[in-house]
This record gives C-alpha cells, sequence and structure tokens, in this order.
C-alpha cells in the first residue's frame, strides 16, 4: 500500500507540474482480495489493485477537474494539463471555492483502523475459511454462496495552500447467502477494519438456522401488516432517504424532504452522520481536505441539519461540515457514515410483543417511485416470516412493498437496542441500524410463478 | 475515418509483457494462462442550468492475469506496467488458483473448446470523440439546454454527454492474440419541474438517466435531435406537474423506447444468465426462475415474442469483436416463438448444458474477473403499425422513460415507474399521467403480449450502467426494441402513506 511518504511524494510532484496557484490533488486505492464461493465451491478468487489520482484546478470561478492511476512525470503532466483544459473552456460558475488553508486542530486520527495481519491474509487462509462454512452447509443439505474479502487502502489529500491529510485502513468482510432443498434462502453479513475479529462460524450458524426456517413458505395476501425490519432492511430505508434528502445539493435545489425545524418522523428516530463512532470509524476528512464533523440530521422526529461541502456551503452561506464526493461528482456533498439510535427493548421482548406480523430479513433491489412522497419500493428476501403471538411461525413467500419512507418513520413502535455495522466501499462508509417495528406498513405484490 | 490497426492498440512494450505472463504462468504451472491489458478513457459531462455539475476525464491503465491451475481459477489484477510487477501478478494469480481448489470436492473448471485466432476488430466511428474539442461538446448541451430557459416551472435544465475508449490486448497461451478498439457515445438532456407545493417532475430525452449510448463517435452526438426536443419535454414536465396521478386499476400498457428496452433487460437478459442459474450471483444479484430443465418446454411469451442475443449489431453498446474469453461475437436465439430457447452463457459455464460459449463474458476493466454479461438483448420487432396498436387499444397507458425499477431476485415480480403515461381511450390518446408505474409477474407478462410494432419503430437503445457481481462490476449493454402491448396489466400504486 502507498504510505504516507510515498503519497505525499506523488501529490508534491502533481501540485508542482501545474503553473496555477489553486491545485488540489487527492490520491485513493489500495488492494482488495476477495474470495467468492457458490454451489459450495470457490468459482472467483481475485486481487484487485489500483490507485487513482485525481486533480483538481480552480481559478476564480472556474474549475478543470482529471484522474488517472499511472504516476510518472509525463502521466502526471498529462492529468494536470487535461484538468487545466477543462478549466479555459467552462463558464464561470458561482460555486466553485479556491481551495482552503489548513483549519485550526486537526482530523482525529484512528490508528485502530489499521491491522498489519490482515493486510497479510493469504488466499490459503480465506479459502480455509470457505471450506470450514462449506462443511458446516454440506451435511445439512444447505447450499453456500458468499464473499470472504479482506484488504487494505488508503487516502490522502494535498493542496497548494500546504494542507496535507492522509488516512489508512484495513478492511475484512463476510457475506453469505444459504439456500436449502427447497429454494428458501438466509443471509447474514458482516464487516471489521479486523479480519480476524469476523465471526465467520457464528453468523453462519445463524444463516443455517434461518435457512432451515425457510422452507414451504405460505402466501400472504398484499396488505398493510405490522413488520419487524431486521438490520438489513432498516438499511434500506436509511440509504434512501440519504439519497432523497440528507445532501446540502438537493436542500439548495429544493429537492431535499428535509423542512430544517419541522417534524418528518416520529419522535423516537434520531439520525446523524458520524464518522467518529468506534464501531466504524470514518474517514476522518473529506475530498476538499476539510475535516468531517459529526452531523445532526433528524433529531426526535425534526429536521435538524443537511450535510454541506465548501460548494454548497458557499450558496447557502454557512460552513462545510466535511462531506465533500470525490471531485466531478454531481451528488453533492453526502453523509457516508449514517448512524440511527438504538431503543431500549431487547430484540425477543420486541418479538413477542408482536400478535401478527411479518419478520424481514432484508429487502432487494429497492428504488425510488415518488421523490416526492419519499416512496420506495423492493422485494423482501432471504427470509420473510409471519409472526403470530410473540413467535415467528411460518416462512412466507417473497413480498413488494411500496412505503412512504418518511411516513413510515412515523409509525414506528419499538426500537431494538441491539444495532449493527455495515462498513461499504474500501472500508470508508459505514451505516448503523437497530431493528424497527413499524404499524401499517404498505405491501403490494407477491413473488411466485 | 481514421483507421486504427492492431499495432495503434499494442505496442511493442505491450507484447512484451503479456509474453512475459503468459510464458511465466506456464513455468509455474498453470494449464492456462490469459493476459488482458487494457487502456480506457472516459470524459463524462453534466451541465446543469449552464454551469458544470459533474465531469470526469478518466485515463486508466492496467493488466490482468487469470490462470487455471489443476482446473481452478486464479486472478489478479495490476496496475502498475513494469516487467517485475507484472511477473508479481501472475505469481499473486497462481497462488489464488492453487487455494481455490484446496476445497474438498469442488469439481474442476472445463472449458467450451476454442480455436486460437489472432485478430485485430475495431468498432465503426467516424469521429473519434477524444479528438473533438471541449468547446464542441459542451455547445451541444448549452445550446440544447438553453432552449427549456423560457418554460415555466422549470428549475433544473440538464445536459450529459459521455465517451468512453477501450483499447484491449487479450492473449491466451492457447495461442490467442487479439486486439480491439470500441469507441462508445452518448448524450442526454432532461428538464425538472416543480410547483409551488414543492411537487417535483422530470421529463428526459431520448431516455433517463444521462441519455442514449451507441458503439460509435462523436458523430452519433452531433446528429441527436437534443436541441428540437428540449423545450418540448421541458413542457410537458410542467404539465406533468397539473396532471392527473395514473389511476390504479388493470388495463393494457403500451411500452416502448427505453422503458420496452430496460423491461427486456430486467425481465429477460438477466434472467437467462447461465452464472445466475448455476447460483454463482446467490449471494448479491440473485438466481433465476429459468432453469435448464425449461429450455425448450417454458412458454415464456406469446407466439409473437421473439428474442435474441447479439453481440454483432453494428453500432450498438453490447457489441464488440471478441468477448474477454476471446470467442467471437455472436448471435443466438434466447426466446424463439415465445418458448424460452437460449441462454447467454461462457466457456465455464456452457460444457454444463453441453453447449459451447455464445460469447458473453466480459469483464468492466483490467482489474476484474470477467463474467456473463448480456451483448445485446433484442425483442425482434413485429408486422403492426404502432399507431394501429393504439387505435387498437380501447383503454390503457402509453409509458415512456424510466424512472424507477426493481424486480426480486429470482426475475419474477417486477415493477417499473415511468416519467410519462398517455392515457389511451377508445383508441385516441386523451391527456398524460403522472407518476405511471405498472407491476406483474415476468411469465405472465410477457404471455399477456398481444403486439409489437414493426420495424419503423425499431432501434437500439443504450445501457451503460448494468450492474452484476462481487466485486461490483458495470457494463454497457444494448436493447433493441420498437413498441410492444400487454394486456390487462395493473397499474398504479395509489396514494402510498
Amino acid at each position: 500500500m502507498l504510505n504516507k511518504k510515498k503519497a505525499f511524494q506523488i501529490l508534491e510532484q502533481a501540485i508542482k507540474k501545474s503553473s496555477y496557484k489553486n491545485v488540489e490533488v487527492f490520491l485513493f486505492g489500495g488492494k482488495k482480495h476477495l474470495t467468492r464461493f457458490a454451489e459450495n465451491t470457490i468459482h472467483q478468487n481475485i486481487i484487485q489493485k489500483n490507485y487513482v489520482l485525481t486533480v483538481k484546478i480552480t481559478d476564480g470561478k472556474r474549475v478543470g477537474i482529471a484522474k488517472c492511476n499511472i504516476f510518472d512525470g509525463k502521466n502526471l503532466a498529462y492529468v494536470v494539463e487535461e484538468a487545466e483544459k477543462l478549466m479555459k473552456h467552462i463558464r464561470d460558475d458561482d460555486m466553485v471555492v479556491a481551495p482552503k488553508s489548513p483549519e485550526k486542530g486537526d482530523y482525529e486520527e484512528n490508528k485502530d483502523n489499521y491491522h498489519k495481519k490482515t493486510s497479510l491474509v493469504t488466499p490459503a487462509e480465506r479459502a480455509e475459511t470457505v471450506m470450514e462454512i462449506v462443511s458446516m452447509c454440506k451435511p445439512k443439505k444447505m447450499v453456500a454462496a458468499g464473499t470472504v474479502v479482506s484488504g487494505d487502502s488508503m487516502f490522502a489529500y494535498m493542496n497548494s495552500k500546504k494542507r496535507f491529510a492522509y488516512d489508512k485502513r484495513t478492511f475484512g468482510d463476510f457475506t453469505i447467502t444459504l439456500t436449502n432443498e427447497t429454494g428458501g434462502t438466509s443471509s447474514e453479513s458482516s464487516s471489521n477494519n479486523n479480519f480476524y475479529e469476523i465471526d465467520f462460524i457464528g453468523l453462519t450458524k445463524k444463516a443455517l438456522k434461518r435457512a432451515e426456517m425457510n422452507q414451504n413458505p405460505i402466501e400472504l395476501k398484499p396488505g398493510k401488516y405490522t413488520v419487524l425490519l431486521e438490520e438489513m432492511a432498516v438499511t434500506t430505508l436509511l440509504d434512501f432517504l440519504a439519497i432523497m434528502g440528507f445532501g446540502g445539493l438537493q436542500y439548495y435545489e429544493k429537492r431535499s424532504f428535509m423542512k430544517l425545524g419541522e417534524k418528518i418522523t416520529g419522535d423516537n428516530i434520531t439520525v446523524v452522520d458520524n464518522p467518529y463512532n468506534k464501531l466504524c470509524f470514518g474517514l476522518p476528512f473529506d475530498f476538499e481536505g476539510s475535516n468531517r464533523r459529526k452531523i445532526t440530521l433528524i433529531e426526535k422526529g425534526v429536521a435538524k441539519n443537511v450535510v454541506h461541502d465548501h460548494r454548497t456551503a458557499k450558496v447557502m452561506n454557512t460552513k462545510t461540515t466535511g462531506h465533500a464526493l470525490s471531485p466531478g461528482s454531481s451528488l453533492g456533498p453526502f453523509p457516508i457514515n449514517l448512524e440511527m439510535n438504538a431503543g431500549k427493548k431487547s430484540t425477543s421482548s420486541i418479538l413477542k410483543s408482536i400478535d401478527k406480523g411479518i419478520l424481514i430479513t432484508r429487502f432487494f433491489y429497492s428504488n425510488i417511485v415518488d421523490r416526492n412522497k419519499t416512496t420506495i419500493t423492493g422485494m423482501t428476501r432471504d427470509g420473510t416470516f409471519l409472526i403470530e403471538n410473540g413467535k415467528i411461525t411460518k416462512p412466507i413467500l417473497n413480498m413488494r412493498f411500496n412505503e412512504n419512507v418518511l411516513e413510515a418513520l412515523k409509525r414506528v413502535d419499538l426500537i431494538s437496542k441491539e444495532r449493527k455495522v455495515f462498513l461499504g466501499y474500501g472500508g470508508i462508509e459505514s451505516t448503523i441500524v437497530p431493528k424497527l417495528l413499524i404499524r401499517n406498513f404498505n405491501f403490494t405484490g407477491v413473488s411466485k410463478l | 475515418m481514421k483507421l486504427y490497426s492492431a499495432q495503434d492498440i499494442s505496442t511493442k512494450k505491450d507484447k512484451e509483457l503479456i509474453k512475459i505472463a503468459l510464458e511465466h504462468g506456464k513455468k509455474l504451472g498453470a494449464e492456462y494462462v490469459e493476459a488482458r491489458i487494457v487502456k480506457q478513457k472516459k470524459e463524462d459531462i453534466h451541465l446543469k442550468n449552464g454551469c458544470l455539475s459533474g465531469y470526469q476525464n478518466n485515463k486508466g491503465i492496467g493488466i490482468g492475469i487469470r490462470v487455471l491451475v489443476d482446473g481452478y481459477w486464479g486472478f489478479a489484477g495490476n496496475p502498475d506496467m513494469k516487467e517485475d510487477k507484472v511477473i508479481t501478478a501472475v505469481q499473486r494469480a497462481y497462488e489464488i488458483a492453487k487455494a481455490s481448489g484446496s476445497l474438498k470436492d469442488t469439481p474442476k473448471v472445463e472449458l467450451s473448446p476454442l480455436e486460437p485466432v489472432v485478430d485485430h476488430w475495431c468498432s465503426q466511428f467516424e469521429i473519434n470523440p477524444f479528438d473533438v474539442s471541449l468547446d464542441e461538446k459542451l455547445d451541444i448541451l448549452y445550446d440544447a439546454t438553453n432552449e427549456m430557459t423560457d418554460v415555466p416551472d422549470i428549475f433544473l435544465r440538464e445536459g450529459f454527454i459521455t465517451f468512453w475508449q477501450d483499447e484491449k490486448i487479450f492473449a491466451t497461451s492457447d495461442g490467442t492474440f487479439i486486439t480491439q478498439l470500441i469507441v462508445q457515445s452518448g448524450a442526454g438532456i432532461s428538464a425538472t419541474a416543480r410547483d409551488d407545493s414543492g411537487e417535483i417532475q422530470i421529463r428526459s430525452f431520448p431516455s433517463s438517466f444521462r441519455g442514449d449510448f451507441h458503439s460509435a463517435g462523436f458523430e452519433f452526438v452531433k446528429k441527436m435531435p437534443l436541441k428540437i426536443n428540449a423545450e418540448r419535454i421541458a413542457k410537458e414536465a410542467s404539465d406533468l406537474l397539473k396532471a392527473p396521478e395514473c389511476p390504479v386499476e388493470t388495463m393494457d400498457i403500451i411500452l416502448g423506447e427505453s422503458q420496452l428496452a430496460l423491461q427486456v433487460h430486467e425481465s429477460c437478459g438477466h434472467p437467462v444468465e447461465l452464472d445466475r442459474v448455476f447460483g454463482m450471483e446467490a449471494n448479491y444479484a440473485g438466481t433465476s426462475f429459468m432453469m435448464p430443465e425449461l429450455l425448450g418446454n417454458l412458454k415464456y411469451g406469446s407466439d409473437i415474442v421473439n428474442i435474441v442475443a447479439d453481440g454483432t449489431v453494428i453500432g450498438a453498446l453490447g457489441s464488440f469483436g471478441y468477448d474477454d474469453e476471446g470467442v467471437k461475437a455472436c448471435k443466438s436465439d434466447i426466446i424463439k416463438d415465445g418458448v424460452f430457447v437460449g441462454y447467454l452463457t461462457s466457456r465455464e459455464t456452457a460444457p454444463k448444458i453441453d453447449q459451447v460459449s455464445n460469447a458473453t463474458t466480459r469483464a468492466t476493466d483490467w482489474n476484474n474477473f470477467p463474467i456473463i454479461r448480456m451483448t445485446n438483448i433484442n425483442l425482434l420487432p413485429g408486422k403492426t403499425p404502432l399507431e394501429k396498436i393504439i387505435r387498437s387499444t380501447k383503454k390503457g397507458l402509453l409509458l415512456k422513460n424510466n424512472k424507477s425499477w426493481s424486480i426480486d431476485d429470482k426475475r419474477i415480480n417486477f415493477q417499473f415507474g415511468c416519467e410519462i403515461g398517455w392515457l389511451i381511450e377508445n383508441g385516441t390518446i386523451t391527456g398524460i399521467v403522472k407518476n405511471p408505474t405498472y407491476s406483474g409477474t415476468t411469465k405472465e407478462f410477457w404471455n399477456s403480449c398481444d403486439a409489437i410494432a414493426n420495424g419503423k419503430h425499431y432501434r437500439m437503445w443504450g445501457t451503460p450502467n448494468c450492474g452484476k457481481g462481487q466485486p461490483g462490476q458495470i457494463m454497457k449493454v444494448g436493447h433493441g426494441v420498437s413498441f410492444a402491448r400487454f394486456k390487462n396489466v395493473k397499474v398504479g400504486v395509489g396514494n402510498v402513506k
């Protein structure tokens, strides 16, 4: 992996290639080892390695951007030249901001994110892990598919105002989907910066138990049901809220559902973007080199803030919150470390409280139906069960939902005290969510031939 | 048109590196070695209200090494084009393959036979977009989006242009050496309207989500009628604000253009990928209801439904000379007279159903393992004029331009949303509805297809963002469609609250 010194050299060299005063450069990449298994065998086993350099040059109200993955003198000159070329051709843009000098008080570095041993996990170790998993599944006549991942990544930012920031981390990831003899499925997943802290066996046991329950599903008619959404399903609701309205650009363009100061969900819902949670320490600086800040998005049901980068902060007369994405992205600032508050009830006590309802493991292929109403659709997958008198009684066929996310979050009766962490791209993205008990969740179809 | 030769794509250094990779793989003991150098350029411009909202100008290069050792795969991607780094990548791929084979009772990979080939292939284009000035590209978008300026309620005027250039050098230890140059171009515009209540509606041209894309040069974008359609779509977006909601009932629907292309993509293209059928995507993209025992037996659609996979269509986004296993692009039947007759296959999966690969294996870039991808999945045109289909519709909706899509993991239950629906009553279009959606199940839906418009409206559409695989890979695919009518389809989801 490119260490701090090497990254500094590449970035410094790139900045020197430009004759302009305001230059920003960003370097990220690393190695990803992925062992993919299906039908109880390894079918794809790879290592990927790459680093990408982004050059951003600003001059007044103009900006130019270009990227490359080769860092010799010739290619650095090429990428700088391409960025300068763009800048000369485009029209003025009020949102363009020159790079900033280093802030007072630097970002908080977390050295626990990097585990040397995780960066050295061998193909043989990953294969042994798969072997162990398969050996648990085969005797139970289960077919296992999934991934065992290990890797490292680095992120470095430098600008012509002497700001330099560097972060490195390792990551491990495990996903598994089991299919039983009747075609019923279950899934589990876990991520950790330390590969060796992932409980591969425990998660496989959980998936086995769930897959054994998911046989000969009954059909439930579409309609409104009480649902207990497990954590993976809750991430879908939260991720789509982020897409539909937590970003400063959507808010500025009045495309966001966020009406700051107004009640938009139930009192029991609080959502923050927090890169500093010890469960999933995110990238402490953003793609503009700004220190990332913990931001409360929804507090006890009230819309509190959206996230900003320098561009949206400029036009909205506020300060960046450190949420810039990669230069050139048209999405605008975006929260990548979302966290929903935990409740007070244990999962088992929530389950006991349900007379009749549906347990949903996860949603699949969800999409926005009506942005105006925050309505999304999707299918259930990998274990949808009927709950009767406080107990899981029968598996049911996968169902299609169409639901208004904000309205659903007004109908949350109980929130679990347990939460689960999901890590995303390069180990820097994360979502932490509890389970939710929601009334009158709207189902509109069933998956059957 | 500038002619690109194999020498333009493959330098002496590339050839040396490939030779080193293949020889080192064989020396280590691999029975089969592939080396794939890919040099990629991408330029992507997103203009919003006259300003640059997004921009990508990416240049990348690397080599992917895939080896088969004792019947098991190993793959390593490497961006560093130095001899020692390439040797390290081969070593890594070899070690990974050895590990892959350590699992007990794992069946060995058997590849469908392939004669070695030495060839060069270049997609057809007149003007290389990477030789065109930025001003000329930007002007197309400025000109088109300016046409929306005076339309009431429009607050976002957006234009998109994207160009790709892939130079590929693919060689195997069996003696294959193929060079390819693929240039692709596309563009689109959209207008977003908002009323006082905050409601938002969007219309795009020619397709939603950044436009339409072909294997072609800058000439394709220059010919796109963006400017003459800009004001119309802006007015439609504004009109949608005042339009009634899509009704919730069962009626006939007519799908056309990119929406029908997406319907083919999701409910036919994906379920016939043979790797999905064999569970290789069970953990991510899902599996399929179209199992091998149904091949030749499943009445997938009505008798008029004919779907082919065709990687040879000149100018289509999913076309190429050879796939990333070195198999020559070809055309094969998927649905014939309504019956399911064929899969998309790879050299690894085809032998499992006693077939040979039909050239559908591709990787996003040098850093990814090639997997089965759609090529151009085309619903062949029927015989009926579109006007006649509309005239013979008693009550229905004509739906265009996708707004949302969702389908289950076996590709059975789907729901699509479109930007706009035209209500048809007694054979006449009587108005528009907003937020139209329709839903159904694949087999029932395609069996309800009672009319497909003739070749007058048939054309290729490009989908540049098909996602699949772990790690995720994005692929550019194409779909040929005209218009088609489906009977008694559930439309609308009602006021979800």
